[in-house]
């Protein structure tokens, strides 16, 4: 079996690239989802606030899903659901199942990785205490309370303010649960704020910020959790614990992109992202695979990844184009590996207020007019700026700023004519703090 | 003097609505700000999203099995009762327009006193109307009765 | 009916015992007072199958570890559980620890465990290279190995079902009297009768014990925690890696496990309560400190779970198995603390070893002499089958065409033959022990609400009769809509 693009996850990654590759040209697309529907998170997140930016109205999760998934109408996109994808080589040959089909194998001109990503359990942050019933993701009880119609507690203790974590303090309030208080060890909440205003103050809800959960006591279901104040290093301070009677705590701490796929192919990964290494058109560092959505890196809102994933369609379609001529051609390289000769290309590192950008690097030239690169600060900044710097120290470009905090993705917009003129060197991505060029 | 976090960007600027001074607006750091905390003060507005019990009629004789192979978007636990013969599901609901905060409670009540039974399309309207808000409250996926 | 044998506690040594029983023609019921096989000491150790060093020599312990040892490849083989042979180190890192390697050396020459070496640290770090350079010498015995224990326990357990042993769950043994020449074991559903009994208590052996006479021995509940990390640490080291034995300890332990994880533990902490399995920040610093002494490039940042699990320490020197001296018909195996699991194999043929000496009549059954493959359990494990053999799995029925755990490949197959299993899995965790489904990177975040419905589905449960694992660690309240309880939104003033 073949297809000409394969991309793993029907989500809203997925289904934007598998859009976006067709009107790029590209008939033969083999989308393959492990759910039984499309649309992946997204079906889950009932409320709204999705699609300003892209289809220019306030959707639900549902409803965005549906949109996406609506643009696939009348093309020859297969998506096959219920498949869960086993293993991908790095010659772009994937195994997979699903009980209709059964096992099989099949390769593809061309990969999309859209996998998404998980959520970080009680385990990553090791919270010591018993194990009772009653742990467990937001995530996985939005699943429950708005998709399996199984409430999971009454009185509920939130840990991180993380997005998903908001939303479900709310949901869970409206559904009839106390939600006691929302816990965040960082002296800032990762959340938007609306999120904070909209679902935990409409509510009175605390938020405590700089504590954390230090035990968590129940034999069999959760009986209560300890609270701490931490101290500047995040450490928790003896003497400040109070413990909270709850049946349930609701884990928002964190997400992480969903790469075990990635690591088959042998893609390689950025530590900082958890993603893989992209050069700006999403290429990961195998020829053929791109990569784009959460499983490249955690984004803030779904319109950025339809963003991003409409520029992954592009490039595989590009790859796919620029293969069919390479291998009508007298000179053919094998597998199209021909396409790795080291392109010039710029490599970017950051400073410390910076923990990551993507892409990481820049292929030379550039295919379109304007080049971004998204990134995320380390804390809250203010009256600051975002300045690129070339190798030899020369601004390439500045950005004022007023604020800028690590819930929200940024992102800079560059002319490609001025990076293709830069040549093969490494630039820095710095955000400069006010006082500190005052120095 | 009404305190408020304003929710126009990321910053989070804390609005001071002043109601004996024709709701004025202090705290704010662009246009954008002060029209939010006077909205926001007097008349604040939200979408409530929600899920109905929706019911469908389980095929008596399949009571073993409860659920062979319904077709997606049908839960997989479902809040059922195996000595009932039909399958709970949640059909995720929003009211059409944001409603005044006030009412939050009476449109969550009129969420959770309904049952529907499908097929619905997207859009389609669940209860007109709803809590005497203005707004109907609408279905935000399809759902499709499964085959006999 | 009076049974002929009832056992106590179905842990790995109860279990054991019933596998060895049932190829005898003897009516053997198994009580349990938990709602599945395996959930005491069983379910959280290190894993590990010792060699045989650690021991004093001339002890039972010593006998039983070494030939347990020997028995564990081949019954493993026999009841397709997970083991592998990988060997062990003890690591030294200084001239007092070299002189603890040889000791435990020639301990285990005396204890008869085989091919031993002590080896230098060229040696050790070719075999481990991600070991801390300072090591000196280290003890290596090839014979050692890790297995998942409760998967033993349960596939004893399954066998001991086909062969007509009946298990009993949530009956603890509340009492035990003597009447009309057989025993009267009282259970909360009831009475049990026997004319023996065999105490496999483990924690509670003791207090099971003094239900018949005043016990010599009392346990002492020792806790143990632990890290599990992501299988992308699994590769940190390939065989089992002890720390030089401190006083009272075996140290800390950095071993893989079957699954492919990294486990790092345990602490030792003499507690009170034998149920207290909690984790706390000041054992898990300790275990953190320990290992990265040991093995510096472990990344503690891919836990994904942390646990305990409580030993049943005697305050004896060794295993107390044995008749009972002043009652008659009344046997146990307890105070079996490490190297326990090791043991259980040789443990359980010892206990019928003291029935025949007892002199109880042991025919063995028809079935087991005219097949002996009725001895043995074969199950579908997807994750570990060639292209070939999915393929045609799953064309013979495609419920193992669905992934339902993503983390370890867990097909709803493997979930069905779990829950319709001789020893039926009717709890989340108890599906995650028979199918390691959820236990994961995302520790069942993705498979939790498919494994509750199929447990819903096939044991006809409402939603709210889903339980994690123990009685009473309910998953839901109701149905999601029905405790609306009015709540007013905050005024804007």
């Amino acid at each position: 079996m073949h297809a000409d693009l394969i991309i793993i996850g029907a989500g809203p990654a997925g289904l934007a690239a598998a859009a976006e590759a067709h009107r790029h040209g590209i008939r033969d697309i083999l989308v393959l989802e492990r759910d039984n529907e499309p649309g992946g998170i997204l079906n889950q997140c009932i409320h709204n606030g999705f699609g300003l930016h892209i289809y220019k109205e306030e959707l639900t999760g549902p409803e965005y899903a549906a949109r996406a998934f609506d643009e696939l109408r009348d093309t020859s996109v297969v998506v096959k659901q219920d498949t869960m994808v086993l293993s991908v080589s790095p010659d772009r040959v994937l195994s997979a199942i699903n009980p209709a089909d059964g096992y099989f194998e099949v390769s593809a001109g061309a990969i999309i990785l859209a996998m998404g990503c998980r959520e970080r359990t009680r385990g990553a942050i090791a919270i010591p205490g018993d194990r009772p019933s009653g742990i467990l993701t937001a995530g996985a009880a939005q699943r429950y309370v708005n998709i399996e119609g199984c409430m999971v507690g009454k009185r509920v203790v939130l840990l991180g303010s993380g997005d998903i974590g908001l939303i479900m303090a709310r949901r869970m309030t409206l559904e009839g649960a106390e939600v006691l208080a929302c816990v965040e060890l960082m002296p800032f909440s990762g959340g938007l704020t609306r999120n904070i205003v909209q679902c935990l103050q409409d509510y009175n809800i605390p938020l405590m910020l700089s504590h954390t959960i230090t035990d968590i006591r129940g034999k069999n279901r959760l009986q209560s959790v300890t609270v701490s104040k931490v101290d500047d290093d995040l450490r928790p301070i003896p003497g400040t614990e109070t413990e909270m009677e709850c049946d349930t705590l609701l884990l928002s701490v964190g997400l992480i992109p969903e790469n075990e796929l990635s690591k088959t192919a042998g893609v390689e990964l950025d530590p900082r992202t958890g993603g893989p290494r992209v050069t700006d058109d999403t290429r990961t560092t195998v020829p053929g695979i791109f990569a784009c959505g959460n499983v490249l890196h955690v984004h803030d809102l779904v319109d950025n990844v339809t963003l991003e994933a409409r520029k992954a369609g592009r490039a595989a379609a590009r790859f796919l184009r620029e293969e069919k001529s390479d291998n009508a051609g007298p000179a053919r390289l094998p597998n199209g590996h021909g396409r790795t000769h080291p392109a010039p290309s710029l490599t970017i590192q950051t400073d410390h207020n910076v923990i990551y950008t993507v892409p990481q690097s820049f292929r030379l030239p550039l295919p379109d007019k304007t080049a971004d690169i998204y990134f995320r600060v380390r804390s809250i900044l203010r009256e600051c700026e975002i300045v690129l710097t070339d190798a030899a120290g020369r601004i390439v470009r500045r950005v004022p700023k007023d604020y800028m905090t690590p819930g929200e993705m940024e992102k800079i917009t560059l002319s490609a004519d001025a990076l293709n003129e830069l040549g093969t060197q490494t630039l820095t991505l710095s955000v400069v703090e006010q006082e500190a060029r005052d120095d | 003097m009404i305190e408020l976090t304003c929710i126009v960007c990321p910053k989070g600027c804390r609005l001071r609505v002043d109601e004996n001074d024709g709701y004025k607006v202090t705290g704010n750091a662009c246009p954008r700000g002060a029209a939010y905390g006077r909205e926001e003060a007097l008349d604040p507005k939200r979408v409530v999203t929600s899920t109905v019990r929706i019911l469908f009629e389980r095929d008596a004789e399949s009571v073993d099995s409860v659920r062979p192979d319904l077709p997606a978007p049908l839960p997989l636990v479902s809040y059922f009762d195996p000595d009932l013969p039909h399958i709970e599901a949640r059909l995720p609901v929003k009211t059409s327009v944001p409603i005044p905060k006030a009412k939050i409670a009476d449109v969550m009540n009129a969420v959770h006193a309904v049952t529907v039974r499908g097929p619905y399309d997207i859009g389609d309207v669940i209860i007109k109307n709803v809590a005497e808000t203005g707004a109907d409250l609408i279905a935000t996926r399809d759902l499709r009765v499964p085959d006999a | 009916m009076i049974y002929d044998v009832a056992i106590i506690g179905a842990g790995i040594i109860g279990a054991s015992v019933a596998y060895s029983l049932s190829r005898y023609d003897l009516s053997v019921v198994l009580l349990e007072k938990e709602c599945d096989v395996a959930l005491g000491t069983t379910r959280a150790n290190s894993g590990i199958v010792h060699a045989g060093y650690d021991p004093p020599v001339g002890s039972l312990m010593a006998a039983l570890n070494v030939e347990g040892n020997a028995l564990m490849p081949d019954l493993c083989r026999d009841l397709d559980v997970l083991f592998e042979p990988c060997g062990s180190l003890v690591v030294a890192h200084n001239a007092d620890e070299d002189k603890v390697v040889r000791e435990l050396f020639a301990r285990g020459l005396q204890n008869g465990v085989p091919d031993m070496e002590i080896i230098g640290r060229e040696r050790i770090l070719s075999m481990e290279p991600n070991l801390n350079a300072a090591v000196t010498t280290a003890l290596w015995a090839p014979t050692a190995g890790i297995v998942n224990p409760w998967d033993l326990c349960i596939a004893m357990c399954e066998v001991f079902v086909r062969l007509g042993g009946r298990i009993l769950l949530n009956s603890e043994v509340l009492a035990t009297g003597r009447d009309d020449g057989h025993w009267c074991l009282t259970i909360p559903s009831g009475t049990i009768r026997a004319q023996r009994v065999i105490n496999t208590a483990g924690l509670y052996s003791d207090e099971v014990h003094a239900q018949v006479s005043p016990p010599d021995f009392t346990i002492l509940p020792a806790r143990g925690q632990y890290y599990l990390l992501d299988k992308s640490q699994g590769n940190q080291v390939r065989s089992v890696i002890f720390s030089c034995p401190a006083k009272d300890t075996k140290g800390v332990v950095v071993t893989r496990t079957v699954h492919g994880n990294l486990m790092i533990g345990p602490t030792k902490e003499y507690i009170h309560d034998k149920d207290d399995t909690a984790t706390t920040a000041d054992g898990l610093r300790e275990i953190r400190k320990k290992a990265l002494k040991m093995v510096g490039s472990i990344n503690f940042r891919e836990n994904i779970a942390n646990f305990s699990g409580i030993r049943a320490n005697p305050d004896k020197d060794d295993f107390l198995i044995r008749k009972v001296s002043d009652v008659d018909h009344y046997y146990e195996a307890a105070g079996i603390k490490s190297p326990g699991l090791a043991s259980a194999p040789a443990i359980g043929r010892y206990v019928v070893d003291l029935l025949r000496e007892d002199g109880v009549p042991l025919p063995e059954k028809q079935r087991v002499l005219d097949d002996p493959l009725t001895m043995t359990r074969r199950i579908v494990r997807f994750n570990r089958m060639r292209p070939d053999e999915r393929e045609a799995l799953v064309k013979k029925d495609a419920r193992y065409g669905r992934i339902v755990c993503r983390c370890e490949t867990v097909t709803e197959g493997e979930v069905l033959d779990a829950i319709h299993s001789p020893l039926p899995a009717q709890t989340i965790d108890a599906v995650k022990r028979r199918t390691a489904a959820g236990l994961g990177r995302c520790q069942g975040g993705f498979c939790g609400p498919r494994i509750a419905a199929l447990l819903a589905e096939e044991l006809h449960l409402r939603p709210t009769e889903i339980i994690k694992d123990r009685t009473g660690s309910y998953l839901f309240t109701g149905p999601t809509g029905a405790e609306h309880s009015g709540k007013e939104p905050r005024d804007a003033r």
